[in-house]
Order: structure tokens, then sequence, then C-alpha cells
């Protein structure tokens, strides 16, 4: 299952959903809004998704792990818009009939999410500056 | 609607491989997080010239909001939902959207 959602997210559903008598390990994965990067603090974060791209390459993700592994359900939900402090920003479970094919599924399944699905997040950060999280880019303003 | 129509300038006309006198393409894009916030708008339209490629919209992308040109080397362009690599042809009728770094680090785009 793939979702893009402004809800919060039921984690306990999400696991609940996945669980299976063919499965003997399930894996979940969640990504939490973190207070403290190095000095830094964070208020809030606010995630921008471009939804039908993003649900496209989340479906990818979803085909190409049930080839790498003997994978009897998964999950995989993202939210977008604004996010407090300890909220769940997104959930990947998985159920494999063995544990290490479910912790590998869900740890390539949560890595590859944040490196090719178009989803942004920008920080809100506790002096009230904003900044758009995206490795690599300059973002002084134009001059 | 926005036009960047200045493709068409003869300095860019080695680049375009149709020339700037044939037949023009209307191309919607879409811009998101830090670009969107540069270009100050979601949505837009450009026209460039018949069989340009993913690097000439860019380029005309520039022309018409010079506040994208210093995020250019790092922004990936998406046609039809999957990543373009810049000598990719833009077929009439799809959507290109402007992709600044997600979070994780960048897609590679073969």
């Amino acid at each position: 299952m793939i979702e893009i959602t402004e809800d919060v997210i039921d984690h306990a559903a999400v696991t609940e959903r996945v669980r299976s008598n063919q499965a003997g390990a399930v894996c979940v994965f969640l990504g939490t809004v973190r207070e403290m990067t190095g000095p830094r603090q964070t208020r809030s974060l606010d995630y921008e998704a471009y939804p039908s791209m993003a649900q496209h390459k989340m479906a990818e993700l979803e085909a190409e792990a049930r080839r790498r592994w003997p994978i009897v359900e998964m999950a995989i939900i993202h939210r977008v818009g604004h996010l407090d402090l300890g909220e769940v920003s997104v959930a990947v479970a998985v159920s494999c009939p063995h544990r290490h094919q479910a912790f590998e599924a869900c740890r390539w399944l949560i890595d590859t999410l944040k490196e090719v699905v178009p989803i942004w997040k920008k920080e809100t950060s506790a002096d009230g500056t904003e900044e758009w999280v995206h490795p690599g880019l300059e973002q002084a303003p134009p001059s | 609607l926005i036009r960047g129509n200045d493709l068409a300038g003869a300095d860019r006309e080695s680049e375009i491989p149709c020339g700037g006198e044939g037949p023009s393409v209307q191309v919607p894009v879409r811009l998101f997080a830090l670009a969107k916030e540069r270009a100050g708008r979601g949505e837009l339209t450009i026209e460039v010239p018949d069989g340009s490629t993913v690097g000439d919209v860019k380029r005309a992308l520039v022309d018409l909001i010079p506040a994208l040109g210093p995020l250019v080397p790092n922004l990936l362009i998406a046609v039809d939902a999957e990543y373009a690599s810049d000598d990719q042809t833009i077929a009439p009728g799809l959507e290109v959207a402007v992709i600044p770094p997600v979070s994780g680090g960048s897609p590679r785009v073969v």
C-alpha cells in the first residue's frame, strides 16, 4: 500500500495492516520530526510533495522491493503539510518470512525513498527562520 | 501564462535542433520547494521550439526567471513523472517538473 496523506499517520494501524500468518517478521520504520540537529533547534517541518510523481516513484520502489525480497505485505505512508516535533512524517512497514529479509527490505525502502521520491521539507527553526532542506544546494539569496 | 520565447534568438539557434523558425510547443512546467519559492509560482508555461530538449527547457526557464539560475546545477527535471537527462527531447503534451534535491540526496539519472 502506498499513500501520501495530510492526516496523522496511525503507525499501529500500519503495522497491523502488514501482519500476516505467512510472515515471521514485521519491520516498521518511522521517520519523526527531530528537535536538535547539532546546535540547530527545529520548531517544525513543512513537507511538500509532487503528488503524482511521488506516488509513481513509491509504487516503483514497492515493485523493486518485492522483486528483491519475499515480501508478504508492505506499506509506505508519507505525510505532507505541517508537522510538529515528534510527529511521524513517514512510515515504512514490511512483513517477510524471516527477520533478515524484513530488516533489509525496510532499510532499502526508506533509504531509496529519501533519494528518489520527490517530497521536500522546509524547516522552521526555533528562532523563526525558515529554510528548505536541499542537500548540496547553495541557498544564498539571489543577488 | 508566462512565456519564455527568447529561445528563438539567433545566439541560441545552434543549440536547438529545429532552429528558431520552426513550430514551437507550449510546455507546462511545475515547480516545487525552493524552486517554487524563487520563481514565486508553482506552475507556468514556456514556449520552446519543437524538438527542444530538457537542457533547452532549463535554459528557457532561467531566461524567464533569472532567480533560478544559481539553483540550476542542482536541479533535476522530470518529464511525465520520470527523471530526465538534459539531452532528452521534450514530447508535446507531457508535464515537465523542476525537482530540487530531495532530503536524502540526489537521485541518479541514467
